[in-house]
């Protein structure tokens, strides 16, 4: 398998980097560790300044890189190791097993009615279920299903359930060596742990969840169809965000700002007194931070709508009997006052971290924090130590999903300009065997006759 | 033709590479159909909340909520109404999908 540029990651700045590269006429691979692309931003409800729906921006890009004739998709691969070789790079790669023909596979979900097994969906935060058999989620490219194979009791169901034979109990990993000339890093972001601050009762106590969690909670395909509160199924009455819960935090190595929480905090509460009118929304704050263009008009906005802001710095949360959250407040104003307040449900607002750490699979400088590094922060801010190796979005650094995007694209002209013109015509991957793999559904397992490419 | 000259499932052959299934895993599911077998039996009479399902079922509001999201997702329950700050839940008219 060759191709110009592998892409690792397919949250929106790996999509948007191979969209502009193949959309010039270089061949793209993009490996996906999960089941799907679509990373982060496909979970999320919608997003800030503009509210727009954040699956309606994501899905159509996630289906432009999955259908274009210069791009193939692995999805389920892990990046073993990127070695520089004559030039180039040979990147190893397994394509995990998912014990399902992905060509086969038409996505009717047949196997995952019949599975009995249920398990908590990491997808809604683990406030729904998925089944041992499943498809990853409602949006996900490819819609194919796969078998969690620690959570399988073999009892057959999918197999026979299944129109097209298309379960495989006998698959094995497949090692994968493919050349590229260069490559984007596009591994993303975690969130810092949800029980990080102990003193928080992350992970403890069912009412404190994280900012993602909430996302799924607001979004309209998510966990509950509405905002509960996992305990009980209340409907909240009053519900709190506790900033900087993770980040700005030296206790936790996470010094830095995370530069989204402020925003996803207000778009959050905005959001929720539209879905609850009569909810009371309080966010604990030690200073907003609305850098961005609109962004504070948008926070303006949020108080005007009647969310409560409070300067305070959060102690402690105790979990009541009842499920309810006892929250210890110091004011940063009103003279250091201490307030117990209660609240049904709190959000902690926790922060970014890197999501992977590359240098177990290529060479690459990283900052102090495990963030890939530029040599030229401030003048190339997509370069590696790497020559022919970019990095984009989140894997720098924290950034929301604008700067996510335009730093994708700018990082695919520094491809652009280290590879310089692609081929006269634009052309799929080479897979050796004079066949294009077209589907990113089918993977290598269904092979094409190559249409002729022309420009337009 | 004595089982000894079937041809082996590609599943057990999985399976026996595999190790046997954890008695958590059997576990959980069983607790899981125990569930689910409790709530339909609450939702017989008609519909009910998460803490009226967890009264009668004996089991925790948690539990009961995840469940019948389960459920929900998989179109065995759906929501009826809503009782103060509480959501109705009924069994859906069809019955499960599965």
């Amino acid at each position: 398998m060759e191709a110009d540029v592998l892409v690792v990651g397919s949250g929106i700045a790996g999509l948007q980097a191979a969209l502009d590269l193949a959309d010039r006429g270089y061949s793209v691979l993009v490996v996906e560790q999960e089941a799907s692309t679509g990373g982060k931003m496909i979970a999320l409800s919608k997003v800030f300044p503009t509210m727009d729906c954040s699956s309606c921006i994501t899905t159509p890009r996630m289906s432009a890189v999955a259908h274009h004739d210069n791009i193939t998709t692995w999805t389920y691969t892990d990046v073993d190791s990127i070695a520089p070789e004559g030039g180039a790079f040979s990147a190893h790669l397994t394509r995990k097993v998912r014990y399902v023909d992905e060509g086969l596979c038409i996505g009717c979900r047949l196997c995952e009615y019949a599975c009995p097994v249920e398990v908590p969906h990491e997808f809604e935060g683990n406030m729904g279920a998925r089944r041992a058999a499943y498809i990853p989620f409602g949006t996900a490219i490819p819609q194919k299903a796969l078998i969690d194979i620690d959570a399988c009791i073999y009892c057959g169901k999918c197999e026979k359930a299944c129109p097209t034979d298309a379960i495989v109990w006998d698959q094995e990993p497949q090692a994968v060596t493919v050349a590229a000339r260069a490559v984007v890093l596009a591994t993303g972001f975690e969130t810092t742990p949800l029980d990080a601050k102990k003193e928080y009762r992350g992970g403890q106590a069912a009412n404190v969840i994280s900012g993602l969690d909430m996302e799924r909670l607001l979004a309209p395909n998510g966990p509950y169809g509405r905002v509960l509160r996992p305990s009980d199924g209340k409907i909240p009455d009053s519900v709190a965000y506790v900033q900087c819960a993770g980040s700005r935090d030296e206790t936790l190595g996470v010094p830095y700002c995370s530069r989204v929480c402020c925003m996803y905090a207000i778009k959050q509460s905005m959001l929720l007194s539209g879905s609850l009118p009569l909810a009371d929304i309080t966010v604990y704050y030690m200073d907003i931070r609305a850098f961005g263009k609109g962004y504070e008009q948008f926070y303006q906005t949020a108080r005007s709508m009647g969310i409560n802001f409070v300067k305070a710095k959060v102690a402690r949360i105790d979990e009541e009997a009842n499920g309810d959250l006892r929250i210890r407040v110091e004011m940063i104003e009103e003279e250091g006052k201490l307030a117990e307040p209660i609240h049904d449900l709190v959000v902690l607002s926790v922060g970014l971290r890197p999501g992977d750490d590359p240098r177990r699979f290529v060479g690459v400088d990283l900052d102090q924090y495990g963030f890939v590094a530029s040599p030229e922060p401030k003048l190339d801010a997509t370069l590696t130590n790497l020559p022919g190796v970019v990095a984009a979005g989140t894997a720098l650094g924290p950034k929301d999903i604008v700067d996510s995007i335009a730093e994708a694209s700018a990082a695919a002209t520094r491809v652009a300009v280290y590879l310089g013109p692609p081929a006269m015509a634009p052309h799929p991957p080479d897979d050796g065997l004079g066949v294009e793999v077209r589907d990113i559904n089918a993977g290598d397992a269904v092979a094409v006759a190559r249409p002729e490419v022309q420009r337009a | 033709m004595t089982s000894a000259d079937k041809p082996r499932s590609k599943m057990l052959e999985l399976k026996e590479r595999r190790g046997p299934v954890s008695a958590e895993l059997l576990d959980s599911v069983r607790q899981n159909n125990a569930a689910k077998t409790a709530i339909k039996r609450a939702l017989a009479g008609g519909p009910r909340t998460v803490p009226e399902i967890a009264e009668a079922a004996g089991l925790s509001t948690r539990t009961i909520l995840w469940t019948i999201t389960a459920m929900r997702k998989y179109g065995a329950v759906l929501e009826d109404s809503t009782d103060g700050s509480y959501v109705r839940y009924a069994l859906a008219a069809k019955g499960p999908r599965v």
